[in-house]
């Protein structure tokens, strides 16, 4: 049972990363072997539609010049996948957008290898726009066949500086309620 | 096990109906008892935000004239529930959004009733655009009282002309919506069945 975190912030070691590793820790304490993956400083551009992945159905993209193979791999041998995303202009990193076009096509193209995982949208905001963000990345988990977990709260996150989440007492204790939710439905699945 | 599914519809038997119900055929063909409520020929009071819920803590609300209270009970007895709407202007039903308010808080006010409940929204569109939004507003709903939302292999969204001559004959030919119901039925069916024995057994009444 792995579950792997996703950080498309632009910053390493963010709001987001902290979120995120919020949620780690309790599924770590859980049993469940995790990783934290960082996208900042590192290239990835989006899906050209050319429809190379679904005529190749080789749980690869045709365009390989940049993370996207690698993330997209560990994706593939996860159980449990959170993508977390800053809101910069009320939706998620363009990053994040270019990962989840091609994770999706290359999911779909090779007969939903995202099915029946679980998933769950981390999202960090200053002020608003966090909603948005996270219906975004739903949208990948539902289409893709895959299971949502839910918490007390959406899984947003209120900060702006580095370290801010920290001090949101509620988003705080949505990831932990989110993490018990996970580990609980993982354990189940088992 | 049981599945409980409801419409927001203004329309009794029309396209958000046809759907819930392909949805529960497959479930049923999984022997997971079945019930759909279509909220069309009832009144469905808003929210009046008194707190009387978290205050009195007796998994009911405060209003009384109406069926919320008793479509909380079935909720709570409920293992799959299943929320469906037409999009009007770019949203759920007005009446949806109501049943969902007033669930939502007697449920939160409660230590979430629905915690860990499976659930499922599932919107018609009639004409061009505006589904996404709707479906988003159910999964808000979801996600926020602690429930599972399980995925199918595109989002639950129906395609439907809206008139009253076509809208169930446009429902039944959208093929591709009717294969997202059935496929959105098994992964339900996977998820409770297959692996939820334990879950079924253990601590269902949470």
């Amino acid at each position: 049972m792995k579950a792997l975190a996703i950080n498309s912030s632009a910053r390493e070691d963010s709001n987001t990363a902290i979120m995120l590793n919020k949620v780690l820790d309790k599924l770590s304490k859980d049993g469940i072997e995790t990783e934290l993956y960082q996208m900042a400083g590192k290239h990835i551009h989006g899906c050209t539609a050319c429809y190379k992945c679904i005529a190749n159905k080789d749980k690869r993209c045709a365009v390989d010049d940049d993370i996207f193979n690698e993330c997209f791999e560990k994706m593939i041998n996860s159980d449990i996948i959170l993508l977390g995303s800053p809101i910069y202009f009320a939706d998620i990193t363009p990053e994040l957008k270019c990962l989840i076009d091609r994770a999706g096509m290359v999911g779909r193209a090779n007969d939903f290898l995202f099915k029946r995982k679980l998933g769950a949208a981390i999202i960090a905001n200053r002020r608003a726009g966090g909603i948005h963000g996270f219906d975004s990345v739903n949208h990948f988990f539902l289409i893709e066949q895959m299971i949502v977990v839910g918490s007390s709260y959406w899984n947003i996150g209120i900060g702006k500086n580095k370290g801010d989440v920290e001090k949101d007492e509620e988003g705080m204790k949505t990831l932990i309620d989110l993490a018990n939710n996970i580990s609980w439905l993982a354990k189940k699945l088992i | 096990m049981k599945a409980l599914a409801i419409s927001g519809s203004a329309k009794k038997g029309g396209n958000t109906a046809f759907m819930l119900k392909t949805v529960l055929e497959g479930l049923g063909k999984e022997g997971i008892q079945t019930e759909l409520i279509e909220l069309a020929d009832e009144e469905v009071k808003p929210c009046t935000a008194c707190y009387n819920c978290f205050k009195n803590k007796n998994n009911r609300c405060i209003i009384k004239d109406d069926n919320v209270n008793l479509y909380i009970q079935k909720l709570i007895e409920a293992d799959i529930i299943i929320l469906g709407s037409p999009v009007y202007l770019v949203d759920i039903t007005p009446k949806l959004i109501a049943f969902m308010e007033r669930c939502g808080m007697v449920s939160i006010a409660n230590k979430y009733l629905l915690k860990r409940k499976i659930g499922a929204g599932i919107v018609v569109r009639y004409r061009r655009a505006g589904a996404i939004h709707g479906l988003d507003s159910i999964n808000h709903f979801f996600l926020v009282e602690q429930m599972i939302v399980v995925g199918s292999n595109y989002l639950n969204i129906g395609v439907g002309r809206g008139s009253e001559a076509t809208s169930l004959a446009d429902s039944e030919v959208d093929e591709e919506g009717i294969k997202t119901m059935i496929d959105l039925a098994q992964n339900i069916s996977w998820l409770v069945k297959e692996k939820y024995q334990k879950y079924i057994q253990e601590d269902i009444k949470l």
